[in-house]
């Protein structure tokens, strides 16, 4: 089964910032993983340096972020400048952000380097589908 | 000639300035390899060829015991211990695939956050892909190239292991068995497999109930083992604490002595 172990997608789940509530990362990092994919999982209370140094570690493909304190505008952008600081940048990885964020927000993170912005009542086979789809556009060379 | 430029000439260009930069201790770089050695890629093969002459210098520990025994902690608890004394560290840590769906939750960073500012410290999580012997298939492979990029100390943490999941014991030179009081009557059921290859058994959480208990336990069956030369120490450890890792370190360390003075290394 070469063939399914080389395109094993690696997605890192983390949560900036300071608020607790990581019951959505846990439940998108499950349904990740129930689409065949490999989720590090760094739980709660990561700056954004401990997650771009664990992105560059562990050479994903996707960063997906999760923050419900409000906080995304501040902190998700915080993250892509962290990462770009190692050379990971939209163009070679999937930067995903979930929570409650409004529409407006979504549209400003876009421009900060998010390919998709999911919230509350998103369904988790869309984002493995999305996550499924964008993956192959990403420069991995 | 054995300079870097010389060892670089079986590879081509491109996967030539990846060594340079890998071996120039670029994290990024290395990072990459590991994938392709981990999936089986072609340029993975090629990368190993040419870092192997470079391997062989570091010393590998391997932590296993039952899920939950608190190998992560204690693995987190070892790195910082060695990066005290000076020492570079890697960490390979698995975890279970799916036997459906082959994606894998790999959780083993949670407890390991506090080294994620330490540029010399590289931590991989490693999904076992269908594996059964507690590691995934291209453990050793990876172990290699943190061996080559320069790491003095490696710590592999196998997925959780109950009595067969053995092969760790090939891949680390040193072997700790994480133990847990009130096991009961399980640590009966230890009798053959993982309890045999044991270089080093320490028994964390050892504030808890039962742990004196546990320690006779685990001296009692020790003593039926046959001689090897090497007596595995037990060490009570309270990792969440640091407690005993001081001695664990110790242990390891004599084991080491044991295995360069044996000529078993």
């Amino acid at each position: 089964m070469t063939e399914t172990a080389v395109q094993q997608i690696r997605v890192l789940v983390a949560k900036p910032g300071l608020d607790g509530h990581d019951r959505g990362a846990k439940i998108v990092a499950r349904a990740l993983r129930d689409a065949g994919m490999e989720v590090i999982y760094t739980g709660i209370r990561q700056t954004p340096d401990m997650i771009a140094e664990a992105a560059l570690q562990e050479d994903v493909h996707v960063i997906a972020l999760s923050v419900l304190s409000g906080a995304h505008l501040e902190l998700f952008p915080r993250v892509v400048d962290a990462c770009g600081q190692r050379g990971i940048t939209p163009d070679n990885t999937l930067f995903l952000g979930g929570g409650i964020i409004p529409d407006e927000d979504a549209d400003v993170l876009q421009q900060a380097g998010f390919s998709a912005v999911f919230g509350p009542g998103a369904h988790t086979g869309d984002i493995a589908e999305y996550v499924r789809a964008h993956v192959p556009e990403l420069d991995r060379s | 000639m054995t300079d870097r430029a010389a060892a670089s000439t079986v590879l081509d260009g491109r996967l030539a300035e990846l060594e340079q930069r890998m071996l120039a201790g670029d994290r990024r770089a290395l990072a990459r390899v590991l994938s392709w050695v981990e999936s089986g890629d072609a340029r993975g093969r090629e990368m190993l060829r040419a870092l192997y002459p470079r391997s062989g210098r570091a010393r590998t520990i391997g932590l296993t015991g039952s899920p939950g025994a608190g190998k992560s902690t204690v693995t987190n608890e070892l790195a910082k211990a060695f990066r005290l004394r000076g020492q570079s560290v890697g960490i390979v840590a698995i975890d279970p695939s799916s036997p459906y769906t082959m994606g894998a939750i790999l959780g083993d960073r949670v407890r390991m956050t506090e080294l994620y500012s330490d540029p010399d410290v590289f931590i991989r999580s490693l999904a076992s892909r269908g594996a059964l012997g507690g590691l995934s298939a291209a453990t050793q492979d990876v172990i290699h190239v943190l061996d080559a990029y320069g790491k003095d100390v490696i710590l592999i943490e196998t997925v959780g292991a109950g009595q067969d999941e053995v092969d760790i014991a090939g891949a680390a030179q040193t072997t700790i068995l994480v133990n847990t009081p009130n096991m009961g009557d399980e640590v009966q059921t230890l009798k053959a497999g993982i309890m045999e290859i044991a270089d080093i058994l320490a028994v964390n959480k050892s504030d808890l109930p039962g742990a004196n208990r546990m320690v006779s336990a685990l001296k009692a069956l020790l003593s039926l083992n046959p001689d090897r030369g090497w007596d595995p120490p037990i060490v009570p450890i309270i990792a969440t604490q640091g407690d005993g890792i001081d001695r664990l370190v110790e242990a390891c360390d004599a084991h080491d002595e044991e295995l360069q003075s044996s000529g078993r290394l």
